[in-house]
Formats: C-alpha cells, structure tokens, sequence
C-alpha cells in the first residue's frame, strides 16, 4: 500500500516535471544551450556516451532538474501569494445559491421526521430536541457561505502576517537549498565545475555528482508537495464552500451531524489553517536561514588545493559542511511542515466545537423580558434559564408524566394527564403487567414481579392524589369498598388493577376503609400480592384505623384461625398494625381496651417470632400499659420452655411484679385504673405501689400523692365493691391532679351566653366538666328562647295579615 | 317539640358532625380561619331570632329550616360559593327560584354584619369563580325609548 503510494508521487512529479519542461525551455536559454552543448560534443554523440556519466549524462540531468527546482519554487511563490488572497468568486457564490436553494427543500422532510419522532417519541428526534436545532440550522443556513468566508479570511490575514515577514519565499529557500550553488549552469561551470575537472579522472566524479542529482530531486519534491498541497487548498475550500449549506442541514438531524456537519467543519478548518500553519514552518526555516552566515563550519584538514582522486574535498569545495547541515534542516522543516499543518489544522476544527459552545454559552446568557433591578443592573429570565427550565419541564413530563399544574397553563385536567403517564409510568406498568402475568403462568421471576407491580401500584397512587377529582374519587371508591364492588377489578393484569388497589389504599390511608372493606380486598388479593396488602396495612396504621371500632381493631390483630382476619398474605399488614399498637397513638387509643388480650401478644409473638429483637421491643411497650399481659406472655413463655402447657398464678403474678419493677407512680396509677377489675394484676399493682411507700421522693407532687396511702386507698374501694368505672373516674382525678402548672391552666370555653372566654382550671376533667355544664345551660336557655320567639312571630305574621307562602 | 339548633348556623348537625373524627377535624380547621366575632354570629341568639323569622315567614319545615341554618353555615365556612347560593336553596328546600332567591337575600342578611370577613374566606376559596363572575360582561338591559319620538318601525 505504502510503495503503491510512492509510486503513483513518482509518476506525478514525472508527469508534472513532462509539462513543465517543454515551457520552461522556452525561456531558459542558457541551460539549454549548455546541454544542448554536451550533447552535440562529438565524445558524447557515440552510443558509448552513455557509460560516461560525468561527462555526458550527469551534467545535462543536473541542469535540467535544478531549473525545474528553480521553477517549482518560482511556482510556489506564487501559489502562496494567490492562496493567502483567496476568497468566494461569483461562479462559487452562484453555485452555492443553487446549493442552498436545494438543501432549504429538505427542511420539510426535517418537519415531517420531528413530527413522526415525536408522535411515536422517538429519541433524538422529538420536536423538543430537534426544535432548537432547526431553527439555528434555517436560520444560519443561509449565511453558510459568508461564514465560510469569514473563516477563510481570519486564516488568510493570518498567512499574509507571515508571508510578510517571510518575504520572497523563492529566493529564501533556493538560498537555503543550494539552489544557486549546484543547479545553475553558471554554479556548474564555474568553481565546482573546475573542482570536479580536477578529479575527473576517476569515478568519484561521477558519484559526486550523482549526491548532487538526488539533492536537487529531493528539492523538487518537497516544493512540488508543497505547491500541489497549496493548489488543492483553493480548490478543496471553494468545493466546501459550495456544499457548506448540506453541512448546516445535516446539523439539525442526528443521524446526519456526525457525517456533514462534524466532518465539513473539520475539513474546512483543517484546509483553511493548513496555509498559515505551513507558512509558519516556512517562516521558521527562513529563520534558521538567515542565522547560517554566522555559522561557520568548515572540514578540517582540507586545503585549497585539489588532489586526484579527493572527491570529499571536490563535493566540500561546492558546498561547505555548513550549507549541508542547514540543507536537510531545511528539507525536514518544509516537508515535516506540510504533515503538522494538517494536524494542527485538524486541531483547529476540533477547536471549532469549543468555540460554537462558548458562542451558545454567551446566547444562553443573554436576559429576556429584562428589567432593571437595584442599583441598575438588569435582571430578568436569560435565555439559558428559559431553555433550562423549558428543558427541565420537558424531561419531567417525558419522565413522569403531565403535571397537575403547567405553569402558564394552569390546572391539567385528569383526563389529559391520564393520555401521558410519563415513561416511568408507561415503563412501570408495562413491566408490572408483563411480570405479574409471568410470575402468575409460573415462568417468570415473582420477587422481580411483585416489585413491578409495586411500583405501579405506587405510581397509580401518586396519580389519583395529584387528580384534580381526587375527593370524588375517593368517594366513588369508598361506595364501590364498602359494596365490595371494587374487588372486581383486581382480577385482571391491567392498569386498572393497580388503580383500584391505590384507591384502597388511599381509602385506607384516610380511615376511610371499613373492616368489611379490608377483608373483601384481602380476600381478593392477600396471597397474590402481599405487599399491596402490607401497605394498606401501613396506611390504616397510620390513620390510626380512622372510623373502626376498638374490637374490630383487636380483630384484626389477634387473626385467630378461622376468624374473619384468617386471610392469607394478611401478615404484613398485620404487623403494620402491632407496630401501631405499640406506637405512641396506638398505645393512647388501644393498648388499654379492654379488647386488647394476650391472644394479641401471642400473635405478635408469632409474626414476629417469639425470640426475635422485635418482640422483645414490643414487650417493653407494651408493658408500659398493660404489664398483666407482658408478664402472663413471659411466665407462659417460661413455663413451655419448662415443657409445661400454661403458668401457675403465682407465676404470672411474679412475671407481672418483675415487668413493673421500674414503674413511677404515675405510671402505675395508669395501670391500676386497667388492672382494677383483674385480680393478679392488681395485686402486682398494688404490692409494687407499697412498695413506692417509704422510698420515692414525690417532690412537687408530695402533697397531692402518697403512693402508700394509695395502694391502701384502692384496696378499699376493692373491698367496698366498687365498680371498675367508679375506680376509673376517681383515678382520673387523682391522675389530672398530678398534672404541672395546673393553676397556670386555662382553655377557652364557650358560655351559656354563647360567647367564648377563658378560664383557669385544675385539670381538664374539671374544663369537661365547666363546658358541660355550661352547655347544658345554654341548651335550656336556647331552647325556650326560641320557642317565645317562634311564637311571637307566629304572632306578628298573623296581625300582619299575610297569606301563607307555597314552599313547595 | 323543634329542637333549637335548626336555627342556629353554628349549631345544626353539630352532632352528627362530632361524630366523624373526620369531618369534626376538617370542621374544626374551616372554623380556625373564622374571627371570634364570625363564631358569635353563627351561635348567637340574634341570628337565632333572624332564622326564626325566616322559616315562620316562609313556612318552611323543620328540615327546610335546618337546610336554610346549613346553607348559611356553609357560605360563612366557605363551604359553599355565596354565588350559589339560590339554586342551592332551591334543589335543598325543593322549592321555586323566585322563593329561593328571596329567602337566600334574607339569610345574607344574618351574615351581613360580618360580610367583609365572609367575603375574604369566599375569595380564599373560590377565588377561580369570583373573577370569572367579575370578568363576565353584566348583560344591560335594553334602554327602552323614554324620549318622546315614537319609533315606528318597532313591531
């Protein structure tokens, strides 16, 4: 591949040397008639003549190839001169109006694929990428060519700086090369000729001169690639200065911008720069030209006199160690300065995209709509904020769908939203419905599937929440609940199955859902998808099981077998709701009812296992209210690990006392107005409470409670029979007496007047009490004031003589 | 014997309503954005008197009047745009537009001595509807001919 390539140089610069010659001659009277001279000397007129190198074949060769060297720099020179002056001719600007016109055409097929890319939202090509793109390409598409230009000009003055500097570039570098010295007839005839008659005897002249053939021919390489490189340029650059609209297209699709767009710039800045770059180099070795004088090498040794057969002394008496030296300094600069003015130049074009991104930076810095702020600098949206937030709004709607609220828009209505759930919602649904209908045929992955079909259920939910019509929704959901209606719809693996399980939940999550209702969905999805059920479960923990009653509660957590909660898949939301239970709400609400048993406890115990960390937390809290059950759970638990069925009641009393060791008072009087009616955990109360007796320092509260005096207290009204309500209420007295602040104590009540005002109370039984009173107050003032009056106007109607009216 | 609270604003349902934990807490926030002098109005003894009125001068029923006290609840809580406020008397007492409209001009004025109050809570609300209503061109009536140049042409 290599040699094929040097070959076809060969054969150009023969080709080019071919046409050359026969104009050059001519002209160039002098070396013709010198060669026509040999040629015509009767020792060189013999067909032997060919063997005589030195005499008849070198020195025509020489003359010849150092006039064409002398031409092809004369060549150069000119080129340089017109290529740094290059510019668009009329016959490229018309060419490029054909052009253009041509290419505007195929801005209707750009319209027609955005509106297919965006209807089908094909990536890269919807109307939100490819807009912007568009209109900077219709727009700039028509100042193509002046843009072109605008370039070529910048890299041109550029040239013309150097060129300047240079001066006649010829003359420079035939000085460098020798030109001068070996090439013409006057060099060869003159000192060197006389050099090399004196060693003409042998075959060092012939050699010698041969050194000089392959100098000159080196030379007119280099400058023909130099001159060819340069006379492509101009063609190259008005070639892309005509295409340069296909260019400015191709920038609007994607498909097309690698292969015009990208590749015309390069191509323009690498030809364009190519020349200021390369005269750069030539600069560089006109430089180290001008610096040869004040070099002075010479070899050593060598006098003045010639000897036979000292062909070195010959070759040196031509040109000097120096000339040598800065000849192939010369030759590795010119033709190294060709191949690195390519490279810079394509640099150059990389440069470009550096350059349009900082033209687009400055764009997007520009304000629209501005106003002028404090201390008078404008402020306002730039054009970047614009095309941000544009762009922002655009992947947030293609991401997660249409928003409730566009702003500039206003309210989106549901049924517009519901048209475009954004890709995650497509994507979630899609693969829900692909998965959950997988793992359910048995071939597919069911954690990977019930993980989807969370997801979508999580989407659906965040839908129906962000749906203008999200109360009448509610509503309609909790009608078709509670008629056990909606369950219909979860059969199926579409998208209105996660809908209609967002809504239960969304009903659960607004204790809206009734305990009919969670079964029925239970029932329908429980051992499908746990997890839906788990976060209904969630929900209604949350709401605080809103609108049940406390035993349906206690139902639902204890799930004995064959009870109504005996639902499989119902665990998780089980748990939801021991964690509740033994949360702050659900200990306030719950854990004192009555409802509440140790079937409660051992239920826990058997979701969350019996030794688990988990259940051990709960025992804490629950023990905070209801210690009997933490102790009957523990002494049971012990007497099984003995191997033994149930505990003795010694054993749950010792358990219980263990569990209220560390009990205050106050949370004892808590207890006790639960353990009142239960016998052992009573006891364990009350023991602990005399306990208390000498010990606890009551600090502010040592007047008002004496826990002695208590435990004796309770026992009294235990043996005077006192109903477990008559205990409650006086133990809520004593417990609201031990409150803080109590005289600082104040709540706003509404009189029998009717008017609101404040009062200072000792607690809020004795506030229950005042409004109570008061309203009842209110209720009979109220009500016989109304009567007079509805008399009285009766009255008046009937004195006023009116007839009565038709109300229906 | 007619329980009291059908003309009370404040009062009607008041049970029921506690009943729901629910609907008592969204209750209870419509009534914080109210003044106390809002609260006054909806349980006093005047506009106790005023509804009296009302339902013995319309001959309403107990259940009408207790729709008339709602209605008049509803507008000051914001439930209900005070726009409205015929047609819904009208589908809630089953009753005619014209009686509907002039019983609705005598309920707001029970609530005219807080009207400045009420029409910021309306405004909060359904502030969408007051300026499509005040954008609404108010259709003229037709200036009839009161100059003395009789029109011929008139059919």
């Amino acid at each position: 591949m290599r040699s094929k390539r040097i070959k076809t140089a060969i054969v150009a610069l023969l080709l080019l040397a071919m046409l050359i010659t026969p104009l050059a001659s001519a002209q160039a009277g002098s070396w013709t008639d010198y060669v026509t001279g040999i040629l015509k000397d009767a020792a060189c007129a013999t067909p032997l003549a060919i063997l005589n190198l030195e005499g008849c074949v070198l020195p025509p060769l020489l003359s010849i190839v150092g006039t064409m060297v002398s031409w092809s720099a004369a060549l150069l020179n000119w080129l340089l001169g017109a290529s740094q002056a290059l510019a668009a001719p009329d016959i490229i600007r018309s060419s490029w109006v054909i052009f253009r016109d041509f290419v505007n055409m195929f801005f209707i097929l750009a319209l027609i694929i955005m509106a297919f890319g965006t209807i089908f939202n094909v990536k890269n090509y919807t109307f939100k990428e490819l807009f912007p793109r568009f209109l900077f390409s219709a727009l700039l598409i028509n100042f193509s060519l002046e843009i072109g230009v605008y370039v070529l000009r910048v890299a041109n003055g550029l040239a013309s700086v150097f060129l300047a500097t240079i001066g006649d570039v010829g003359a420079r570098l035939a000085d460098g090369l020798l030109i001068t010295k070996i090439a013409s007839p006057e060099g060869l005839s003159g000192t060197a000729a006389a050099a090399l008659k004196g060693v003409a005897s042998g075959p060092g002249t012939a050699i010698t001169m041969l050194a000089f053939l392959v100098f000159l021919i080196i030379i007119l390489g280099t400058f023909l690639a130099a001159s060819i490189f340069i006379l492509a340029r101009i063609v190259v650059i008005w070639f892309l200065l005509i295409v340069s609209p296909v260019a400015w297209f191709g920038y609007t699709l994607p498909s097309l911008r690698a292969e015009t767009w990208s590749k015309w710039w390069k191509a323009f800045i690498s030809w364009s720069f190519f020349l200021p770059t390369y005269l750069f180099f030539i600069m560089f070795a006109s430089i180290l030209l001008s610096a040869k004088k004040t070099v002075g090498l010479t070899v050593g040794g060598y006098d003045n006199t010639l000897a036979a057969g000292d062909y070195a002394k010959a070759f040196f008496e031509v040109i000097g160690l120096t000339d040598l030296l800065f000849f192939i300094l010369v030759i590795i600069v010119l033709l190294g300065g060709i191949a690195a003015s390519f490279k810079i130049g394509g640099l150059a074009a990389n440069g470009a995209g550096a350059v349009m991104s900082f033209a687009h930076g400055r764009v997007k810095a520009l304000p629209i709509f501005p106003t002028k702020g404090a201390g008078g600098k404008w402020v306002g949206r730039s054009i970047g904020d614009w095309e941000g937030g544009a762009k922002q709004l655009g992947s947030r709607i293609l991401k997660s769908g249409i928003p409730p609220i566009l702003p500039g828009v206003g309210k989106i209505p549901g049924i517009l939203r519901a048209l475009w759930t954004g890709q995650e919602g497509q994507e979630v649904a899609e693969k829900a419905v692909g998965q959950s209908l997988q793992s359910t045929l048995g071939y597919g992955n069911l954690a990977e599937g019930m993980k989807a079909e969370k997801a979508a259920i999580d989407h659906a939910r965040e839908m129906l929440k962000h749906d203008p019509k999200f109360t009448e929704k509610l509503r309609d959901a909790k009608l078709k609940a509670d008629l056990g209606e909606g369950t219909d719809l979860i059969d199926g693996f579409n998208r209105m199955n996660f809908e209609t399980i967002a809504e239960y939940q969304e009903l659960a999550a607004k204790g809206m859902l009734s305990p009919q209702a969670l079964r029925a969905f239970g029932t329908k999805i429980g051992d499908r998808n746990s997890d839906a059920m788990k976060d209904v479960g969630e929900a209604l923990a949350k709401s605080s099981f809103g609108g049940w009653k406390e035993e349906d509660i206690s139902e639902f957590l204890k799930a004995k077998e064959d009870g109504p909660y005996d639902i499989k898949g119902m665990k998780g939301a089980r748990k939801k709701g021991h964690e509740w239970l033994i949360s702050d709400d659900g200990k306030r609400r719950m854990l004192g009812h009555e409802s509440i048993t140790l079937d409660v406890v051992n239920q826990m115990a058997k979701d969350y296992g019996p030794d688990s960390n988990e259940m051990r937390g709960a025992l804490r809290e629950i023990a905070t209210k209801r210690a009997d059950l933490a102790g009957e759970y523990k002494a049971i638990a012990k007497a099984k690990a003995e191997g033994r069925e149930s505990a003795t009641d010694a054993e749950v009393t010792t358990a219980t006392q263990e569990v209220i060791e560390d009990k205050t008072e106050h949370e004892l009087m808590s207890m006790s107005k639960i353990a009142f009616g239960q016998e052992r955990f009573m006891q364990a109360v009350l023991g602990k409470l005399e306990s208390l007796q000498s010990k606890v320092p009551m600090g502010e509260y040592e007047d008002k409670f004496d826990a002695g005096a208590m435990a004796k207290y309770v026992q009294g009204m235990r043996s005077a029979g006192a109903s477990v309500t008559d205990f409650q209420e006086k133990m809520q007295d004593l417990t609201n007496a031990l409150g803080k602040n109590r005289d600082e104590l104040t709540v706003k009540i509404r009189n029998a007047e009717g008017r609101i005002e404040e009062r200072s109370i000792h607690n809020y039984k004795e506030a229950l009490d005042m409004a109570a009173s008061e309203k009842k107050e209110w209720d009979i003032r109220r009500q016989i004031a109304a009567d007079e009056r509805r008399d009285d106007a009766k009255f008046a109607r009937g004195t006023r003589g009116r007839g009565p009216r038709r109300t229906t | 014997m007619t329980s009291y609270t059908i003309y009370i604003p404040g009062e009607v349902d008041l049970q029921e309503i506690l009943q729901s934990p629910l609907i008592w807490k969204e209750f209870q926030q419509r009534w914080a954005v109210g003044s106390p002098r809002l609260s006054d109005l909806l349980f006093g003894v005047d506009t106790m008197n005023k509804m009296i009125d009302i339902s013995v001068d319309f001959e309403l029923t107990d259940e009408q009047t207790a729709n008339v006290s709602r209605a008049v609840r509803d507008i000051a809580l914001g439930y209900v745009y005070i726009g409205d406020l015929a047609a819904v008397l009208q589908k809630q007492l089953g009753i005619e537009q014209k009686i509907a409209s002039e019983i609705g001009g005598s309920a707001l004025e029970i609530l005219r001595p807080c009207m400045d109050e009420i029409k910021k809570i309306q405004l909060a609300r359904f502030r969408n509807r007051i300026e499509q209503a005040a954008t609404k061109p108010i259709d003229q009536p037709k200036q009839e001919n009161t100059s003395n140049i009789i029109n011929l042409r008139k059919p």
